[in-house]
C-alpha cells in the first residue's frame, strides 16, 4: 500500500535536531508522497554508510529533492574513528520506518540504528521518533498531514565509546 | 494507404522472420489497444484491463500470473481510493521489434494524474510500458510497471535488447 505523508519543514526541523537520520527520512518520504513514480511503502528503511547532519536537514528542506547535494553534509561512518569502532569497517546506518493506520489519526515509528557488516544491531546514535498523523481530505482521497511528534526517552548508550 | 502499408510491413515481417528487426510505422493496432487499456482504466473495468496486461516471463512464454495481475489492479484501486487517479496518456515515442513470430513495441508515455498533495495542478509520470503481441493474438498485451525482470524480456527479445536495458 501506498502511504501518502506531508511534513512540514518546522516539524522535520524541530525533528532533526534530536535524529537527523529520521528527519531526513521523514522529508524524503513526504517529498516522493508528491510523486506517481515513487510510492512510500509503509514499511521500510533507509541504509548508508553515512550521517545525516542537522545542516544536510536543513540545505534539503531548503531545496528541490532533485537539485540538493547533500554530500558535504553528511558525516562518513568510515571515516570517523569512534564510529568505526562501534561498527567495524563494513558498518552502516539504518533508518527504519513503520506506518500504524487507525481511523482518525495514525503514526509512524521511525528506529535509527548503526549496523556491523552482519547487518546486527550494535548502537543507537539517536533516540526514536514518533510521528503522529492526521487524515486530510484532499479532492477525491486524501493524505496524512503530521502534526505532531514524540520522542524516546533515552539517554546515549554509547558514552563507553568516548576516547 | 494504411492498409496498403500494412499489407507491406506483414510481407517484410515474413521476409525477414529469421532476422531480427525494428519494424516500420505501421503498428498493427498498438495505438488502438493501448487506448482500450487507458480507457479500461479511466472506467475501473479492471476484467477488461487484465485480459491486455501481461506479466511474467518464464521459459520463454510471456504470460499473466492472476495473482500478481489480481495485486497490481488491488494497488491502483488503493491509489484511487487515496485520491491519486489517472487523468490521460500521451503516447511519446514507440519502438516496434520483431523477434520471429512475436512483436515488441517499447512506448514512452507520460500520463497525467490528479494528486491529492498537488490539487491545484496534475502531476505527470513519465513510463516506459512494454507492449507484447504474439502470433495470431487478437490483441496487444502491456506490462504493468516492476512485474518482471527487464533482463528477462531482453533475452526473449534479442533485437531489441539494448533498448530494453
Amino acid at each position: 500500500m501506498r502511504l501518502i505523508v506531508q511534513a512540514n519543514a518546522r516539524i522535520i526541523h524541530a525533528i532533526s535536531e534530536i535524529n537527523p537520520d529520521a528527519a531526513m527520512t521523514l522529508f524524503i518520504m513526504s517529498e516522493h508522497s508528491k510523486t506517481v513514480d515513487i510510492p512510500v511503502p509503509t514499511t521500510g528503511n533507509t541504509a548508508s554508510p553515512k550521517l545525516f547532519t542537522l545542516q544536510a536537514v536543513e540545505m534539503a528542506t531548503s531545496a528541490s529533492l532533485e537539485t540538493m547535494d547533500v554530500e558535504p553534509y553528511l558525516d562518513d561512518i568510515q571515516h570517523d574513528r569512534k564510529l568505526r569502532k562501534i561498527t567495524g569497517e563494513q558498518g552502516y546506518s539504518n533508518t527504519r520506518w513503520s506506518f500504524t493506520k487507525r481511523p482518525k489519526r495514525s503514526s509512524i515509528a521511525f528506529s535509527h540504528r548503526l549496523l556491523n557488516g552482519s547487518n546486527e544491531e550494535v548502537a543507537q546514535l539517536y533516540p526514536d521518533i514518533t510521528v503522529t498523523m492526521v487524515w486530510q481530505e484532499a479532492g477525491s482521497g486524501g493524505f496524512w498531514q503530521v502534526t505532531d511528534w514524540t520522542a524516546q526517552d533515552w539517554s546515549p548508550a554509547n558514552s563507553d565509546t568516548e576516547e | 494507404m494504411r492498409a496498403s502499408s500494412f499489407g507491406i510491413a506483414a510481407i517484410f515481417a515474413t521476409l525477414l522472420a529469421q532476422t531480427p528487426v525494428a519494424v516500420g510505422e505501421e503498428d498493427f493496432g498498438l495505438h488502438n489497444d493501448r487506448a482500450n487499456v487507458v480507457q479500461a482504466e479511466l472506467d475501473e473495468n479492471w476484467a477488461l484491463y487484465q485480459q491486455y496486461m501481461w506479466n511474467t516471463i518464464g521459459d520463454g512464454e510471456i504470460g499473466t500470473d492472476p495473482e500478481a495481475a489480481a495485486a497490481a489492479i488491488a494497488y491502483k484501486q488503493s491509489d484511487r481510493r487515496t485520491g491519486i487517479r489517472l487523468q490521460s496518456e500521451r503516447v511519446d515515442s514507440v519502438a516496434l521489434y520483431q523477434e520471429r513470430d512475436r512483436q515488441l513495441a517499447i512506448l514512452e508515455v507520460t500520463r497525467l494524474f490528479t494528486h491529492p498533495l498537488s490539487p491545484a495542478k496534475p502531476v505527470a509520470a513519465h513510463n516506459r510500458i512494454y507492449g507484447v503481441r504474439e502470433a495470431g493474438e487478437p490483441h496487444w498485451r502491456f506490462n504493468v510497471s516492476s512485474c518482471f525482470s527487464p533482463q528477462d524480456l531482453a533475452a526473449q527479445f534479442p533485437s531489441a535488447a539494448q533498448a530494453i536495458e
